[in-house]
């Protein structure tokens, strides 16, 4: 039976193949950086396990979840202090155990569409079947 | 061709231009691998690497490195727990961009196949 890396090792062919489209790139770009970390996720992985990769990516990175062939991929930013004062005026700031499922907090953003979480600012942004990529 | 005539190595028409554009996908917290992307002037894809990390004690250590340099096609290099690379194997070869850019599905495909043995192979030293 496959672990649970051998599972997301399985995913990273085919993120790799969109995260290397110009869109991909363009849309995700951070600052003009040319680097950019792509942290596949298993639907029932945690949210903790997320957001432990996200800490050793220093704090801004792309989440893909592939299943089925269908895409969502989200934004994590560090929240800004501006942020995270209006998030936290607005009773925004989103609870999430780190024990939960990383499929139910893209379900919660995909109502939301943008959420923080303890000091990091999450965003929907495709979700969707896997795209061909044009060779 | 001539039998007496050395097969030239293909070579892209323009180098790719620095810095190379880099992507990093974890897959645990002591396994990841990075995409590498050398594209020329005119957004071609001209080289690439795919590297195979660990991390040991608070310390990433490459693994294998597939890339296409010197014009030998898709090869891979393997590293022992010192950084020291021990051995590189020839993989496919690498006759015009198309093959680029297959070349890198299929580094992908293979070192997500192969990560362990490449973990094992590697603290072998052989």
């Amino acid at each position: 039976m496959a672990t649970r890396d051998q599972l997301r090792a399985q995913t990273v062919p085919a993120v790799a193949r969109l995260a290397r489209s110009r869109d991909f790139r363009s849309t995700f770009a951070a600052d003009g950086r040319r680097q950019q970390t792509i942290i596949p996720v298993l639907p029932d992985d945690t949210v903790g396990y997320a957001l432990d990769r996200l800490d050793d990516a220093g704090g801004t990175a792309v989440l893909v979840l592939l299943t089925d062939g269908v895409l969502r991929i989200a934004s994590l930013t560090p929240a800004s202090e501006a942020r995270m004062v209006v998030a936290a005026e607005d009773d925004q700031v989103t609870p999430v155990h780190p024990d939960s499922r990383v499929d139910m907090f893209f379900d919660y953003l995909d109502r939301v569409g943008t959420a923080v979480v303890r000091r990091v600012a999450a965003r929907l942004v495709d979700y969707g079947p896997l795209p061909s990529i044009p060779s | 061709m001539n039998a007496a005539e050395p097969e030239r190595a293909w070579a892209p028409e323009l180098p790719p231009e620095l810095p190379w554009y880099e992507q990093i996908f974890p897959i645990s917290e002591r396994v990841s691998y990075r995409q590498r992307l050398g594209e020329d002037a005119y957004g071609r894809l001209a080289e690439w690497a795919v590297v195979q990390m660990r991390r040991v004690e608070d310390q990433w250590q490459r693994v294998a490195v597939y890339d296409i340099c010197h014009g030998k096609g898709v090869h891979v290099h393997l590293y022992d727990r010192e950084g020291r690379e021990f051995t590189e194997t020839s993989l496919r070869p690498v006759t015009c961009y198309q093959d680029v850019e297959d070349g890198l599905d299929y580094a992908l495909e293979r070192v997500t196949r192969h990560w362990e043995e490449n973990e094992r192979r590697s603290d072998r030293g052989y």
